[in-house]
């Protein structure tokens, strides 16, 4: 075979796999579009390919392999639909046909190293029966893999309701105390939790907090087994992060306790830095800055808790003493600083090699039920969202659609950063914009741009409440592309907003098949809005470019768009790529 | 390498001669050789019956350290071709240590090497043959392949700093690296076949 149609097929391959990287999955038909003669052959290659994904590390997104609705497995458990996943597998909301209950069915990824170690979490977890501990009821292998069934819990991630809405400090106190209360069980049994966030707690309808996923939990006496750096990064003790097995205990959660009430407390992370060596740097020497507005009693609770050394922090008995003092005292309720979702994104922009990080993942589309896998985008409760008929009987006009301008700051304009997090790989230049919030209008500017190589993703997790419109000016590299996939209510639909992947335009994937647009087609600044409506998504480009989805676009994912479902935001970009400006502007 | 690390300061610093940058490139030189190794031991957890992995490994560590530390690249693409090699070597050695005609569990007739069923990815070598025989592959790809895989597997770096350390373009190591899988993907399989 001649060098250059060798060259040419591993181009083509690998533009298959630039597609999976960027959530696409591309068929051998769509790129061979311009070489129909090599589909067979790069077909095979693909195949070929997805043999060595153990070689690379980005493949989750299609090794996981998500079981279809109406499968039964063990004979008993009718998988109904997914709810997410996490580190360790799926997790589907199924129905027990023996005890007739709907149930958490969680399955090990079939790419995993060690299933074995999903049974392991479910042993320990079974061992725990608290009110504020996710209970397991039972598990079991199925082709090989594990499965655990557990409680299904309706309700939110505390991320979720933490950073959507605005906790009081009684609010938050109850919460960690019962947060306090679980971990003092399981510290009692000899298990320590080993990876506590705020997405590893529910809040159950009832509003009591849950904790879930003891995935990376151990016994105290297995703890020269355990392999250090597992956790979250930004939730990590110092012994975690230094990887001192022997110091780590019950006393690591509290630390990763400490991390959580700061958070919730101050409106902000204590440690995530944009890179995760300064995350570590901080966490192992550095002291949060005071928390300023919070009560004495917690503030100091969380400094205890925050101490380097294991034996300064307090023990869960006593953490359990003083927020139920604290709540006892009847202390008033005090205003949380709003409007965090922008800093969510940041907090996964750290990573080590056996750190979990995360993006939102699509796999959500049940509205009330939380995601019992790690960090997992849940639903707000649909009675703090405005009414889809109210919005329905203010269809979007086209002037909407024009270039929005972020309006005069008010007198306190919310404002902070937000960071670029690697979607890839971990980005090679850093960029940290600015975002305010003025009135409804969110923006995003970066006074020198954004300058990013390919695999990288712009992520505001956003959360508008009704019809939205964005604008984003941008320009791309002569091979560059970005992708603008909206997430509602985890179910992701998305739009090519560019072509020129190498240098042609693209075929868009299934569905964007149909809409081959280009909305940059040359290297200049483009703008691009994208006005998000009830009933349709309209695109408009100043090249001229125009994409609309009305009555289809609910349709392709085969379900209804329900306009009050919140969203995330992801711009995923590959090539080289400048945006300068990003603004959201909320409808009335 | 992990990600945390700025690889590009590094690389920038070593230029400088910088003996912190070095320093830390060992650092994640030596915690790579680790992960690797890990990696192809996770299906051995009872070698830890009848021999220390730990310590053999730690010894593989040094001299990996010391081998590194004696010479001065005097590029970035010296350091990670030779710490590449280096990581190659030792990770032969293992397996060889282990499963070789001298090696421990030669003629071990206990179960203490069997190894793990159900596995990740069953194209994975799981055991350390294979491992040593995946290697040897690497070694035998077309050099311009083999710096690919050796910049991305065994030191870990993110393909963006790959094609910077080996001065070229993203899209060259992508293709490369396409190529270089598939030609091992052969090769893994016509090794699984002559194994049968």
């Amino acid at each position: 075979m001649p060098n250059e149609t060798s060259d040419l097929i591993a181009d083509l391959v690998t533009k298959w796999e630039d597609g999976v990287e960027i959530g696409l999955n591309l068929t051998p038909k769509e790129i061979c579009f311009e070489h129909p003669e090599l589909e067979q052959i790069v077909s095979e290659q693909i195949t070929k390919l997805k043999r060595m994904r153990w070689l690379t590390s980005t493949w989750d997104s299609y090794a996981s392999e998500t079981l279809a609705n109406g499968t039964v497995i063990a004979n008993r458990f009718h998988i109904e639909e997914v709810l997410g996943s996490g580190g360790f597998g799926t997790v589907y909301r199924a129905v027990d046909t023996e005890l007739l209950r709907s149930v958490a069915l969680k399955i090990a990824n079939p790419n995993r190293n060690d299933p074995d170690t999903l049974l392991t979490e479910a042993r320990k977890a079974a061992s725990l029966h608290h009110p504020h501990v996710i209970t397991v009821y039972d598990v079991g292998r199925f082709e090989e893999r594990v499965f655990i069934v557990s409680q299904l819990v309706e309700g939110r991630s505390l991320k979720d309701v933490a950073y959507s809405a605005k906790p009081s400090v009684s609010q938050i106190a109850n919460w960690m105390k019962q947060v306090a209360e679980a971990l003092e069980v399981a510290h009692r049994n000899g298990l320590v939790h080993r990876d506590l966030k705020p997405s590893n707690i529910i809040i159950n309808k009832d509003q009591q907090a849950m904790v879930s996923d003891f995935g990376i939990a151990f016994h105290a006496d297995e703890i020269d087994q355990i392999e250090p750096l597992t956790g979250t990064l930004p939730y990590m003790s110092p012994e975690q992060v230094q990887g001192e097995s022997k110091l780590m205990g019950p006393k690591s959660d509290v630390f990763s306790f400490g991390v959580m009430l700061y958070e919730l407390l101050a409106g902000k992370h204590p440690f995530l830095s944009k890179t995760s060596s300064e995350t570590i740097r901080k966490i192992n020497t550095g002291k949060p800055e005071p928390l300023t507005d919070a009560p004495l009693q917690l503030k100091s609770l969380c400094e205890q808790c925050l101490s380097l050394r294991p034996e300064d922090r307090p023990s869960t008995v006593k953490i359990v003493a003083t927020l139920r003092e604290f709540l006892e005292a009847g202390h008033r309720s005090s205003s949380i600083p709003a409007f965090l979702p922008l800093l969510i994104g940041s907090l996964v922009a750290a990573g080590l090699g056996t750190v979990a990080w995360w993006k939102l993942s699509p796999n959500n589309p049940n509205k009330d039920t939380v995601n019992q896998s790690n960090n997992a985008p849940v639903s707000e409760p649909e009675e703090e969202l405005p009414q889809t008929a109210a919005k329905q009987e203010q269809p979007l006009t086209h002037s909407s659609v024009e270039p929005t301008k972020p309006v005069a700051p008010a007198a306190s304009p919310q404002s902070g950063t937000v960071d670029l997090l690697p979607l890839i790989d971990p980005p090679k230049h850093t960029f940290r914009g600015l975002w305010t919030k003025t009135d409804g209008v969110l923006s995003v500017v970066s006074p020198s741009g954004v300058n990013e190589t390919v695999g990288a993703a712009l992520h505001i997790d956003y959360r508008p409440r009704g019809a939205y419109t964005f604008t984003l000016r941008a320009r791309r590299s002569r091979n560059g592309g970005l992708i603008v996939p909206l997430v509602f209510s985890g179910r992701q639909f998305g739009a090519y907003l560019s072509g020129g992947w190498s240098g042609s335009k693209i075929p868009e994937a299934r569905p964007m098949i149909e809409y081959p647009v280009d909305f940059f087609p040359t290297t200049d600044w483009h703008t691009v809005t994208v006005d998000v409506g009830p009933d349709r998504i309209l695109c408009v480009g100043d090249s001229g470019a125009k994409l609309e989805w009305k009555a289809d676009y609910a349709s392709l994912d085969g379900r209804p768009f329900d306009m009050p479902d919140p969203l995330s935001l992801f711009l995923k970009a590959w090539g080289e790529f400048e945006i300068d400006t990003l603004m959201i502007a909320e409808h009335e | 390498m992990p990600p945390q690390t700025d690889i590009h300061k590094l690389l920038v610093d070593l230029q400088d001669s910088a003996e912190d940058a070095k320093a830390a490139l060992l650092d994640l030189t030596c915690e790579r050789l680790r992960r690797l190794a890990s990696r192809m031991l996770k299906n051995y957890p009872r070698l830890k019956r009848w021999s220390d992995t730990d310590e053999v490994l730690q010894a593989a560590t040094l001299r990996l350290y010391k081998a590194l530390s004696s010479v001065k690249p005097e590029t970035p693409e010296q350091y990670f071709g030779l710490a590449a090699t280096q990581i190659r070597r030792e990770l032969i050695d293992l397996t060889r240590h282990f499963y070789g005609p001298e090696g421990l569990a030669a003629n071990h007739h206990s179960d203490s090497g069997k190894i793990l069923t159900g596995t990740a990815n069953p194209e994975e070598p799981a055991k350390l043959v294979e491992w040593e025989s995946f290697h040897e592959s690497v070694e035998a790809l077309p050099t311009e392949l083999k710096m690919v895989v050796e910049q991305l597997w065994y030191n870990g770096l993110t393909q963006a700093d790959a094609a910077e350390v080996l001065g070229i373009s993203l899209t060259t190591l992508k293709r490369r690296w396409t190529q270089a899988r598939l030609l091992l993907a052969d090769s893994i399989r016509e090794d699984s076949h002559d194994a049968q």
